[in-house]
């Protein structure tokens, strides 16, 4: 057998793993008997699969596969009023949790902004920062110190540029600048950049010649090749096997 | 960028408090290595996730002021005001200058002047812990081959940066390998033959009427 061939699993499922979505696929050997009396038949077994686009790709620390993470907890984001109220950061915020909110349901994961500097909540605390000057990106995650698992130890940053103009968030058109939380948060909860295009998910790297304010993004929000490996492996049972890409 | 320069940055701290009153305390170095120490053996990484920029060749070398081949080595390794980042300062000898369309007036001594580059990203040891800081997709420049590098003039700090942490490239059995670990710019500039690279840099430096 062979799933991805259409036809070969059989009706009435006829499933193609490359369809996008989570599976439960049940399934058993069957073979003729001898004379020697061998079984003929396996036991029922049942595997769960997600289908993606690409393979998914994790924020592994460097020395080895613990995949860096926020606790399985709600997380404050401290924002500082004088960032909330400008160029519709609350609206774009809002959006972009609320997406994740939903996608992460079960996971025990939520994100809240806060208004006061939720340092003293350590690794549960994303502290939302303007001060990011490395050369080049359209924002920056930074994980400190994790713990034997991966998860955060002390508040992360996310931090948002204002030089030069191309790059500030404060001129950044509304959908670019909720693509650019979204993509973050995805970061807070251990992607990285997989080879999806941005139209297949929110954790793709921008392709070649796009600048941050200067572009419209496909989509707004995560889907299932950024959700299921995060609910399935990282949130879930942190298996972090993929094949045929 | 500010800098931590001792009792001058004090006093700018100082001077600056009321602004500063709703930045985010985040986390020094030395307070993360502590609290690395706690629990866990070993070098504390800290890796920066940054959203990279790829740009086109053109826009490249529209962008930069200087572009060279040169070996570099670091010089030294220095905090961000706020300690919770470590930039470093390398000293660029050039192979050849590739392109220099806004030429720049050193500050410093008289005499033949070193090309300084800072990048983000170091190491240092904070409470007996190696910390290493680096952008996750982008390490710091390798010493001891030639790289082709764009490059922006700081005139505040009186050094160059890099353009973007897409614009730096190994040269390896004669063709190009960017040091950012992308499959954006891998795409886009990875395997090129180095002879290739230099026309083309050459071509769009003509193309733009900049100097060479």
């Amino acid at each position: 057998m062979d799933s991805r061939v259409p036809g070969t699993t059989g009706p009435p499922i006829n499933t193609m793993l490359y369809y996008l979505g989570a599976y439960r696929h049940t399934y058993q050997s069957f073979c003729s008997g001898t004379n020697c009396n061998t079984p003929t038949n396996s036991d029922v077994k049942e595997v769960k699969l997600n289908g993606l686009q690409c393979a998914p790709t994790w924020n592994f620390y460097p020395l080895d596969t613990r995949t860096m993470r926020a606790p399985a907890q709600p997380i404050q984001v401290y924002i500082p009023d004088s960032m909330w109220n400008q160029n519709g950061l609350s609206t774009a915020f809002q959006a972009a949790k609320n997406d994740w909110n939903t996608a992460l349901a079960g996971t025990g994961v939520t994100f809240e902004r806060t208004a006061v500097d939720c340092s003293a909540d350590g690794g549960a605390c994303i502290q939302m920062t303007q001060d990011y000057t490395d050369p080049g990106g359209c924002a920056g995650f930074q994980p400190n110190v994790i713990d034997g698992q991966g998860v955060f130890a002390n508040p992360t940053q996310l931090r948002l540029p204002i030089t030069p103009a191309d790059r500030d968030w404060r001129t950044r058109p509304p959908n670019n600048l909720r693509r650019t939380i979204a993509h973050e948060l995805g970061h807070a909860v251990g992607l990285k950049h997989p080879t999806c295009t941005t139209s297949d998910a929110i954790m793709a790297s921008l392709p070649q010649g796009t600048i941050c304010n200067n572009y419209t993004p496909p989509i707004l929000g995560p889907t299932a090749n950024d959700i299921l490996p995060t609910t399935s492996s990282t949130y879930g049972d942190h298996m972090q096997k993929w094949c045929n890409f | 960028m500010m800098r931590k320069h001792g009792l001058t940055m004090l006093m700018w701290s100082l001077a600056v408090s009321a602004v500063a009153a709703q930045d985010a305390k985040v986390p020094t170095l030395a307070e993360s290595a502590l609290l690395h120490r706690t629990t866990q053996q070993g070098p504390l990484y800290i890796e920066r996730i940054n959203d990279h920029i790829v740009l086109p060749l053109r826009d490249m070398v529209q962008r930069s002021d200087l572009i060279l081949q040169a070996l570099v080595r670091p010089r030294r390794t220095y905090l961000s005001d706020n300690q919770s980042w470590l930039y470093t300062e390398f000293e660029a000898t050039p192979i050849r200058i590739l392109a220099q369309p806004r030429p720049r007036v050193p500050q410093q001594q008289p005499g033949p002047s070193p090309i300084l580059i800072e990048q983000s990203g170091g190491s240092a040891v904070f409470n007996g812990v190696e910390v290493i800081v680096r952008d996750s997709e982008f390490h710091l420049l390798p010493t001891g081959e030639p790289l082709v590098l764009f490059l922006t003039y700081d005139e505040k700090n009186d050094r160059y940066r890099l353009l973007g942490s897409a614009s730096a490239f190994a040269v390896r059995a004669s063709r190009i390998v960017p040091l950012l670990k992308s499959h954006v710019v891998e795409a886009e500039f990875g395997g090129i033959p180095y002879d290739q690279f230099i026309r083309d840099i050459q071509e769009n430096v003509q193309a733009t009427g900049l100097k060479r």
